[in-house]
């Protein structure tokens, strides 16, 4: 299965579960996006990384740094004369998001699997609901930095019985789709 | 007339205005134009947007000095009949009727009447900004903002992010939460964050800040990791402003000091070093490429440094381009769109033969001319006859360009006016720029549109002016007490 399917299914799936009660708007609504920095920088706390450890392109680029780094709301004023970050979000920006957050989700999952687990050890143990459960707590715990409410965490939860039928690996696949919803929402990304 | 005669009456300064606004009403022959912003603010005291005295130019202007939906209807109202370009006189005198003549239509077709936008403080040129009915409601409890004022966990999250370049983690959420004295704990946070590297480190923040005023091009870097054509090193520049925005120093210093400040990143930490050398002392030491080149009586802080000089002045005689930059970077004026203009009586003079007296030039050379000519003596790359002086103070420059120029060049005086006010070289212009309010206002703007992503809104005029007059008076000018003063306005915590 393309990585696409499921990231694209896994939101459409979070997004459909979200919580039907009213919100109140602010009156304000200030809401700033995290420079690709930032955001790379709470990725990497999340999920016990370092930052120059999340995305290399080719192996060699930065993703966040280097060869996203305008896309991902950064400057290069001395070759390219981008003093400031750019007003409007380029087209490229979600992708480059998302291209960050699966290296990121999917480096940790392989870390997990070699050795001392820290976000995905209870499915690498035991593939079971209880188990995702448990991870599902964890990511938004580790990348949002609040407890979850029980929507979410079913939402995740659930999120594996779209996936299973799709793919030969969908622990990985759940692990990795799971843990790029929570990455890229909205509260991930914007403040 | 000669150019000496032509300057006897000079120093008589119209009053300076914002003023794209009435560029537009009156045609591009506008020379001496009335302050549009102030006069709204007379119309309208009560109005949020007034609560520092003037408008900004989009009340009326898309980009100067093009008009929006409100600004088209107050130029259609405006005397109506008479020829155009109107007088200044005329102008002035008919702008108060045109505002109240177009307060019921309503310009952005939102449904709201201009006048009513006006006095609730949204835009009368933008549909998406409406007066918001009612009092503030917030039912909600569990989604953990208190959307009706300043919520100090909001904050604490916001200073995190901002200063420290991270999201709090859950422990320290719930420890916040858990304060008795959460105020005392942000402002903590914020002393903390002013430290980290994402704030003040090298291509941090605060050094982001300074792109648009450096304008740096690697390609002709000197020093440390040069470029191919390496003329001057813009890590001065960078590493002159991070100091003087820091440490609680005197943000002045920015315009008026006359040492250097070298960074070094060592063990994760970027310090940065006060230094001071003679040009040839730091020749010997740094090399031709990069030595600082102005002796220390003539530095005026980043005016002078070899970048700026080498970047903006390059090879011109009136260096016309190094003093729009300075005026926009440091005071927040772009001429280029008819911002602070404030023209004087019998100029442009026209030393260098450029045309600038002709009808569609005169109206802005008569304000940049006159805040050019105290850095005509500052060299750059190279004057009219070589290269033996570059980036120095040099008070016969000016003869070196007859040949390029014609003979009026060496005419032109090293005494200008700034802001309305005489000043006898560089050094008295940095001295009038540092200690205006202009330079009060694009001080705490910079930072306010860095933390809160766009110029204040009409609604924050009264907090944003209240941190103005505070940087200037009880903060002494310290960048880092007006932060704190920022993060304690409802725009910054308020969700």
């Amino acid at each position: 299965m393309h990585p696409e399917r499921w990231i694209l299914a896994g939101t459409l799936l979070l997004s459909a579960c979200g919580n039907d009660a009213p919100v109140e708007e602010s009156r304000k609504a200030r809401v700033q996006a995290k420079s690709g920095a930032v955001w790379g920088r709470d990725l990497a706390a999340g999920l016990g990384l370092q930052t120059w450890e999340l995305c290399a392109e080719l192996g060699v680029y930065d993703c966040i740094d280097d060869a996203h780094r305008i896309t991902l709301g950064g400057v290069e004023p001395t070759e390219l004369g981008i003093d400031k970050p750019l007003e409007d979000a380029s087209v490229s920006a979600p992708i480059a998001v998302e291209r960050v957050a699966q290296a990121a989700c999917g480096e940790r999952l392989s870390r997990d699997q070699a050795g001392q687990p820290v976000v995905f050890g209870p499915v690498l143990d035991r593939n079971s609901r209880r188990n995702r459960k448990k991870v599902s707590e964890q990511l938004i715990v580790r990348l949002l930095n609040r407890h979850p409410t029980d929507e979410e965490v079913d939402g995740l939860v659930d999120l594996y019985d779209t996936i299973e039928p799709l793919t030969d690996q969908p622990v990985r696949d759940w692990a990795i789709g799971a843990c790029v919803v929570v990455s890229t929402s909205t509260e991930a990304l914007f403040y | 007339m000669t150019p000496s005669g032509q300057r006897t009456a000079r120093w008589s300064v119209v009053g300076l205005a914002c003023l794209a606004g009435a560029g537009a009403l009156l045609g591009p022959q506008v020379s001496a134009q009335p302050n549009g912003p102030a006069t709204f603010c007379e119309v309208y005291p009560e109005a949020p947007a007034c609560a520092a005295g003037e408008v900004t130019c989009d009340t009326c202007h898309t980009t100067p000095p093009s008009l929006n939906t409100y600004g088209a209807d107050v130029s259609a109202a405006l005397v109506p009949g008479d020829e155009r370009p109107l007088s200044a006189d005329d102008f002035h005198a008919g702008l108060p009727d045109a505002l109240v003549a177009v307060e019921g239509a309503d310009s952005d077709g939102d449904g709201y009447t201009n006048l009513d936008e006006i006095l609730a403080g949204s835009s009368p040129a933008d549909a998406s900004s409406a007066p918001v009915a009612g009092d503030c409601v917030d039912d909600n409890d569990e989604d953990g903002y208190n959307l009706c004022g300043y919520d100090t966990e909001y904050a604490y999250k916001k200073v995190l992010i901002d200063f420290c370049g991270r999201s709090p983690s859950l422990a320290e959420r719930e420890s916040f939460a858990e304060a008795d004295a959460p105020g005392d704990m942000l402002h903590e946070a914020l002393d903390e964050c002013l430290d980290s590297e994402h704030w003040r480190g090298i291509r941090g923040q605060v050094w982001n800040l300074a792109n648009a005023k450096i304008r740096p091009q690697k390609a002709v870097k000197s020093g440390r990791d040069p470029g191919p054509i390496p003329l001057a090193d813009y890590d001065d520049d960078y590493a002159y402003f991070v100091w003087t925005q820091t440490d609680g120093r005197d943000a002045r210093l920015v315009l008026t000091g006359q040492t250097f400040v070298s960074a070094r990143y060592v063990d994760g930490q970027t310090t940065y070093e006060e230094w001071d050398r003679s040009p040839g002392d730091d020749q010997d030491a740094r090399g031709f490429d990069a030595y600082q080149a102005v002796t220390k009586e003539r530095r005026a802080g980043m005016l002078t440094h070899r970048w700026f000089l080498m970047s903006f002045t390059m090879f011109t005689g009136l260096p016309r381009t190094t003093a729009a930059q300075a005026y926009r970077a440091y005071l927040g004026y772009d001429i280029a769109r008819l911002e602070g203009l404030a023209p004087v009586d019998g100029e442009p003079v026209d030393y260098d033969s450029k045309g600038v007296q002709v009808d569609g030039c005169a109206s802005c050379h008569s304000t940049l001319d006159p805040l050019t000519y105290p850095f005509s003596r500052y060299e750059g790359i190279g004057n009219g006859t070589g290269y033996g002086e570059s980036y120095s103070y040099n008070p016969g420059r000016m003869d070196t360009f007859t040949g390029i120029d014609g003979e009026a060049v060496a005419e032109t005086p090293e005494d200008g006016v700034l802001l309305g006010e005489p000043v006898a070289d560089l050094i008295e212009w940095a001295a009038v720029a540092a200690n205006s309010e202009a330079f009060r206002k694009a001080t705490v703007r910079d930072y306010w549109e860095l933390l809160l992503g766009e110029p204040p809104r009409a609604t924050e005029q009264a907090e944003y002016a209240a941190l103005v007059d505070g940087f200037g008076s009880t903060n002494d000018h310290s960048v880092e007490r007006m932060l704190h003063d920022l993060i304690d306005t409802e725009a910054y915590g308020a969700p």
